[in-house]
């Protein structure tokens, strides 16, 4: 991929990210500068096929997960368990992936999303061989994040 | 997550929610209830049996072809759309979307006329 298209996926995805959490949550987020990746203990990963592949994952943790959950489902936040994050995170990478396919000038970007699935842990990191192209954005309210990394 | 959304949505509404994790249990549940089903929401992506596929048989059995469905899909997806309205679906809902859309999109759906 050109890096101007990685990118222009780049925006798209942060713009697809902050819709997503708007409208589903009633949360405004806004994109923040990094310096490094954030303490993530949740991250959603999933394969993104079209014209250009690569896969993308959403990190966060579970202080904004609660958060986001609770807004989403209305079930105060001391009342969800581990899986309704896990839920969580998992359905905003499909309804991020949607809205880009939707927003994608390009057929290349217009992703059918493989196999999303969910990994816990501490001190998440995401590893990449140096030749893979990438990109990062933080999107943020507060304390709360959510980090996008591209990797194509 | 959208099962739970929307449970919280009913909940507003007071409608009674029966919930299927994937197409067969919906079909499931639909064999021993249909008499007190108002509507379905059917999300398109499901396991086992997706939802476009509950569409159709549904569509296609006598007992409960008359059940208004509504379907929910991702923004990006919108001839799914299209397929489900050609397909007999009443409505559609795509993600993500505020619960208040829900809660204006199954009144239309169903107005007053919700099953005792």
């Amino acid at each position: 991929m050109s890096d101007e298209g990685l990118l222009y996926l780049g925006k798209l995805c942060a713009r697809a990210v902050l819709e997503v959490i708007e409208t589903a949550a009633g949360i405004g987020m806004e994109i923040v500068d990094m310096d490094g990746e954030a303490d993530a203990s949740i991250m959603a990963i999933a394969a993104l096929e079209a014209g250009e592949s690569g896969v993308l994952t959403l990190r966060s943790d579970a202080a904004t997960l609660r958060v986001l959950t609770s807004y989403m489902t209305g079930v105060p936040e001391a009342d969800l368990d581990e899986e309704a994050l896990y839920d969580c995170i998992h359905e905003l990478m499909n309804m991020t992936v949607g809205l880009i396919k939707a927003e994608a000038k390009d057929d290349a970007f217009k992703f059918r999303m493989i196999a999303p699935f969910v990994v816990t842990g501490e001190h998440l990191h995401s590893l990449h061989k140096p030749r893979a192209q990438k990109h990062a954005c933080r999107v943020a309210s507060g304390d709360m994040f959510i980090e996008l990394w591209l990797f194509f | 997550m959208i099962r739970k959304i929307i449970r919280a949505a009913m909940n507003m509404l007071e409608y009674e929610l029966l919930e299927a994790e994937d197409g067969i249990e919906a079909f499931n549940i639909l064999e021993e209830r249909h008499q007190d089903i108002d509507l379905v929401l059917l999300d398109w992506n499901m396991p086992r049996k997706n939802g476009y596929e509950v569409l159709l048989d549904m569509k296609n059995d006598p007992r409960y072809a008359h059940i208004p469905v509504m379907m929910v899909t991702t923004e990006g997806d919108k001839m799914n759309i299209v397929a489900a309205v050609k397909a007999g679906a009443v409505n559609y809902l795509t993600k993500p979307f505020k619960v208040e859309e829900l809660i204006g999109k199954v009144l239309e759906c169903v107005g007053d006329e919700v099953s005792e």
